[in-house]
């Protein structure tokens, strides 16, 4: 009987673990659905000594290419800039018609709405690890619970949308990309309004699917977040629509966006200390049942 | 045990590299080094040893990801059986070999994850045909380069070994 253990040993272990990893993922999945906000001690122990090292390797490796970039890679820099600061220019001038037509229209109350959405504390944070695995598109983020990090924060640039906060540790977090496919949110086209949401496609490119078919949106629109997903707050910038497809019949319609942050170029990024009461609901922490009950 | 040793903390190597360069290169350039390793252990260590250290990594690789707890475990468990029985049919020490397995299993661990993540997440996209050939490209050009390395450093510490052994019986007489 013995022996032939032994002889099975591999293939038994194999499917021993093969069980545990299966048996592993549906506990998670059931302990993500019910809301369990941080990582237990192993895993963030994973997290807490990874970050770090990874900060370490990532500081030359980032000297070298700001130093390529900054210094030796000028091409084109003299005609950008002078592109930019055409844009500047028109877009001072845009901004400050809409300041006018805002104050002309008496809604004073969304002023007063936008500034409290711009007064939402953020934490900036530095960005350590990307992509460690090919098939996921997530970031390693040097701030964890210890410095008010929660899973289900919203994580943004000044250029809009990174994605989400959805583990945290001590000194870490982990934040999902809004280009994971596991990744949407609810978006709407700035100039039409028309509403849908925007998945990630796990590539450099989001795909946006309409909520009706036929829906008013044209290459160069700015798709911003409409609120109405509980999970991010209105009005930060997604992406730009580059491309729209319609289904044969027109009764669906999808358009490919790029995204207003560059994920090849996320260093630092801002936590929104915010969560939205469904992701309040989310992750609750269970609290102890009242006596006698 | 030394080479078990080697081959797992070249695998969190991996996994930190790649995590601290993804900035530097498209990400469909970016060979998944961690796949050579599990490659490695199921050629070097294709005993219950290498089974475990290829379920280990993958277990860090899901907690640095934000995979589900097992499913990179899972899918390196169905790597090293992969190559452990190509291993034993075909000459893998050989260049083309090697890059048509490691690229073939590229393949299957994209689809593979995202199966996984449908089974239990649901409402997750397919990954582009583009992009899993692309990178099962890029994996399957890097293995001829890489794989010798690997298992280079798995002979020389598997010497230090036998040396060990060797040498164990003969302190005890003395």
């Amino acid at each position: 009987m013995r022996e032939i253990l032994l002889r099975l040993r591999v293939p038994l272990l194999f499917g021993a673990i093969l069980l545990l990893s299966l048996a592993s993922m549906h506990a998670d999945r059931r302990a993500r659905e019910s809301g369990a906000e941080e990582l237990g001690a192993a895993r963030g122990l994973v997290l807490d000594v990874t970050v770090p090292i990874q900060k370490m390797i990532a500081a030359p490796v980032g000297l070298v290419r700001d130093t390529w970039q900054r210094y030796v890679a000028l091409v084109d820099v003299q005609r950008e800039n002078d592109a930019l600061r055409a844009q500047l220019s028109s877009l001072r001038e845009e901004n400050l018609q809409f300041r006018e037509a805002l104050v002309a229209s008496g809604r004073l109350e969304r002023i007063a709405q936008m500034r409290d959405d711009f007064e939402t504390p953020m934490l900036p944070v530095e960005v350590v690890g990307q992509d460690v695995s090919p098939w996921f598109r997530s970031v390693l983020l040097d701030r964890g619970h210890a410095q008010g990090v929660r899973a289900g924060m919203p994580v943004v640039t000044d250029a809009g949308v990174v994605g989400l906060v959805t583990a945290t540790s001590e000194h870490a977090g982990r934040t999902m990309l809004l280009l994971d496919r596991q990744s949407a949110i609810d978006g709407i086209v700035q100039r039409s309004r028309a509403r849908g949401i925007v998945h990630g496609r796990g590539n450099d490119r989001l795909e946006f699917e309409f909520v009706v078919g036929g829906a008013d949106v044209a290459v160069g629109d700015v798709v911003i977040s409409s609120g109405l997903d509980g999970v991010y707050p209105k009005g930060l910038r997604v992406a730009e629509v580059e491309d729209v497809v319609s289904s044969p019949y027109g009764l669906t319609q999808r358009a490919i966006l790029k995204p207003a942050v560059d994920f090849g170029r996320l260093e630092q990024v801002f936590v929104v200390l915010w969560r939205a009461p469904t992701m309040d609901l989310l992750y609750e922490e269970p609290t102890s049942p009242a006596p006698g009950s | 045990m030394k080479a078990a040793l080697g081959l797992a903390t070249a695998g969190l190597a991996a996994l930190v590299l790649r995590g601290a360069l993804a900035g530097s290169l498209p990400p469909s350039l970016q060979p998944d080094l961690v796949l050579l390793v599990v490659v490695v252990l199921g050629l070097q260590l294709p005993g219950a040893v290498g089974l475990l250290v290829a379920a280990g990594l993958g277990c860090v690789a899901d907690v640095l990801t934000g995979a589900l707890l097992g499913q990179h475990a899972l899918l390196f468990l169905l790597g090293f059986a992969v190559t452990r029985l190509a291993g034993t049919h075909l000459d893998l020490r050989r260049a083309l070999p090697g890059a048509i397995l490691v690229a073939g299993l590229s393949l299957v661990l994209g689809v593979g994850s995202a199966a996984l993540s449908r089974l239990f997440a649901g409402g997750v996209a397919w990954p582009a045909a583009g992009r899993l050939f692309a990178q099962a490209a890029v994996d399957g050009l890097v293995a001829p380069l890489l794989l010798p390395l690997l298992s280079r450093l798995v002979q020389a510490l598997r010497g230090d070994d036998r040396r060990a052994v060797l040498l164990a019986p003969r302190r005890r007489e003395a």
